[in-house]
């Protein structure tokens, strides 16, 4: 899935958007999604009463509202109809499945609320939560608690790691290795691309209750069952031992007592794998580093530097790094010297 | 005063920026306004802990906020100090009024809560504010209650709409008339180009209260006090009599009532003129003007096509239009000699 990132726009689009006031069109495109307006309007042209019966816009609302979307080059109108544009059908609907579509939306409008209260927090070092007097829960406390909503967290995740899943395949060698403890790996979509790039690789896929159900699903979906199993468990708890390999892929903040906890569960000659996002020395800091820290409860999001030291404080050696994919920087870590480690497949 | 538009931004920063989480960047832009932050970086280079001391931002965050404005090219760091950017600099500091920052900032923090609440907006008739719980913000009663809002408001709109007063004087031909009304003419800005343009030339600024004090200031400082009066008034109840020219440059025209108002005002011959960011007729630009529209919980926007038929409706002749400056539009009419029989004002 690729995201409609703001070069992809028209120029003359650029030309009118004032970066000050682009959260205007930030907004109205998550409210687009949120009231499904691009899957209304798929493979037809409807005029604004017909969108505003499919999607619950009030009447007096729809035309503007779908004129915003048309000046945003997002939906064509010609007379008084409307249609979808080759924009929003690449990215809003072929490349979007539907479980992104429902949860992504809910997630830009969360935290664009929470924006709201942005001066008061960075003023008086309060967090947004306890400004707003509102309770969210985290994404953590959600895949514990609501079945469903776990379940289209794990699609929706799926889809969007299936091709950074390619990439780490591609650039991580496990033909030495036998088992793969995939931590908190959600769907199984890495562990799917790692096993089937390297044959005699088995996987575990260790996550919670509801995340497991539909982890199932997938795999046997992908024809993986054999091969790849999966876990009920909470990695705060306790790591199984029995693997050669133990992966954390982007399951955020992990301190070093998991990572000990990790090293003893290994074996000797064992693997440690992290995700991490790498940042090069000429390249400008990421727009959302702010917005990941803002809404985040713990203070600081880590870095690669971070993670490097953490490993080796748990008890690893050889800890290496490497830049696999734009956003993706590969950390592998041994335990042990008696394995030499292959990060790369040449 | 230009904007700085997305297309100013080197195509690097907009590949990075999803348009559904571009909110999180202009809201860090409106909050580094709100706070002068590149007021107080101007010709100087400081550090993090620097600036967090002077703008007032507490803990761990100011790091991370430094680093989005320098993530879109506002900022740029050196070792451990910050500067302004060159785009900081042109747009954010020479060619923008301090009153500018205070207020337009201001504006978008508000507009940035309503745009939070946009799907209830959208499929109901509620305000913002009724669904908020919050104060709409009329702009008329915030004059009235705080003298200080009123000279920073009265002052931004003059430095504002000095380039548009200069068009105005280049393209509205006065020279066969004696004296403007400037309804709704806030600093007098209009007034001052074209009784400068035209020796022969008298104005009156009509405006609420609070507006003509500041804008008394700023005639005597502009050494125009014989030439330029000013009255206190409503002008959607009441329109003087004695002028030949009824000028409205961001006036608020309602429904219409007003220009019925004006016609009745005008001696046979006179001449109406309405200068406005008036929307084309497929109602994107400006594209402001659209996105104001859809926080509103009334339709209100008009384009020009609209404006210059309501022109004709109320008995106006010889209605034209043409574009001044940027979106800026002057549409002008004028009052028959005598009705013609079977034109209907009402």
């Amino acid at each position: 899935m690729t995201e409609l990132t703001l070069d992809k726009l028209p120029e003359r689009v650029l030309a009118k958007l004032d970066l000050e006031t682009v959260f205007v069109a930030s907004r109205c495109v998550i409210a687009a999604e949120r009231l499904l307006v691009f899957r209304k309007l798929k493979g037809r042209e409807l005029s604004a009463a017909a969108v505003a019966r499919r999607t619950g816009i009030h009447r007096q609302h729809c035309e503007p509202f779908l004129d915003f979307l048309v000046f945003l080059g997002l939906l064509i109108k010609r007379g008084s109809l409307y249609r979808n544009s080759a924009l929003a059908v690449k990215y809003f609907i072929r490349e979007r499945s539907i479980t992104w579509t429902r949860l992504w939306p809910d997630y830009c409008a969360d935290d664009f609320e929470a924006l709201t209260v942005i001066e008061d927090a960075i003023k008086s070092g309060r967090n947004w939560r306890q400004i707003l007097g509102k309770e969210r829960k985290t994404d953590y406390e959600l895949v514990q608690a609501d079945r469903q909503w776990a379940r289209h967290f794990t699609y929706a995740l799926y889809d969007v790691n299936k091709s950074d899943a390619e990439i780490l395949a591609k650039h991580l060698d496990l033909s030495g290795y036998r088992a793969l403890l995939d931590v908190g790996g959600g769907s199984g979509v890495m562990s799917i691309a790692l096993a089937r790039s390297n044959p005699q690789l088995r996987a575990c896929v260790l996550d919670f209750k509801f995340v497991c159900e539909a982890a199932r699903e997938i795999i046997r979906n992908e024809r993986m069952s054999r091969r790849i199993k999966t876990l009920v468990g909470n990695m705060d708890q306790a790591i199984p031992s029995g693997f050669d390999v133990v992966m954390f892929w982007e399951i955020g903040y992990i301190d070093t007592r998991v990572m000990k906890m990790a090293y003893e569960s290994l074996p000797d000659g064992g693997m440690l794998v992290r995700n991490c996002t790498p940042v090069s020395k000429s390249e400008a800091p990421s727009p959302y580093r702010f917005l990941r820290e803002y809404l985040s409860v713990m203070p600081r999001g880590q870095t690669k530097s971070s993670i490097m030291s953490s490993l080796r404080e748990a008890g690893f050696d050889s800890v290496k790094y490497r830049k696999i994919g734009r956003h993706i920087g590969l950390i592998t870590a041994g335990k042990g010297k008696a394995r030499q480690q292959r990060t790369g497949r040449n | 005063m230009s904007e700085l538009t997305l297309d100013k931004l080197p195509k690097r920063v907009l590949a990075r920026i999803d348009l559904q989480r571009a909110f999180a960047i202009s809201s860090c832009v409106v909050v580094a306004e709100r706070l002068q932050v590149f007021r107080k970086l101007d010709g100087k280079a400081l550090t993090a802990a620097d600036i967090g001391r002077r703008i007032g931002i507490r803990g761990w965050r100011i790091e991370a906020f430094l680093a989005a404005l320098v993530s879109v090219g506002l900022l740029k760091k050196s070792g451990q100090l910050f500067s302004n950017t060159a785009l900081a600099d042109k747009y954010y500091v020479r060619e923008r009024s301090i009153f500018w920052t205070r207020l337009f900032s201001q504006e978008c923090r508000r507009e940035y809560r309503a745009f939070s609440v946009l799907e209830e907006m959208l499929t109901t008739e509620q305000s913002y504010a009724s669904i908020l719980g919050i104060d709409s913000g009329d702009y008329i009663k915030q004059m009235e209650k705080d003298s200080q809002w009123a000279y920073d408001f009265t002052h931004m709109l003059y430095y504002y709409h000095l380039p548009h007063a200069k068009a105005l004087a280049a393209n509205l031909d006065l020279s066969k008339f004696h004296s403007v009304l400037d309804v709704g003419g806030g600093s007098g800005v209009m007034s001052m180009a074209l009784v400068r343009k035209y020796k022969h030339l008298k104005a009156c600024v009509l405006d609420v209260e609070p507006v003509i004090q500041v804008a008394k200031k700023i005639i005597r400082k502009e050494k125009l006090t014989k030439r330029i009066h000013t009255l206190v008034g409503d002008h959607n109840k009441n329109i003087p009599v004695g002028y030949d020219v009824m000028m409205y440059c961001d006036a608020e025209i309602g429904d219409g009532g007003t220009l019925s108002l004006a016609y009745d005002s005008l001696p046979q011959g006179g001449l109406v003129a309405l200068v406005e960011d008036f929307s084309s007729d497929d109602w994107t630009v400006p594209l402001y003007r659209l996105m104001w529209q859809l926080r509103s919980n009334t339709l209100w926007l008009r384009n020009r096509r609209q404006m210059a038929k309501m022109l004709r409706k109320y008995g106006f002749t010889g209605v034209r239009s043409r574009r001044i400056y940027r979106d800026t539009w002057l549409i002008t009419g004028r009052k028959r000699h005598a009705l013609k029989r079977g034109v209907s004002r009402t």
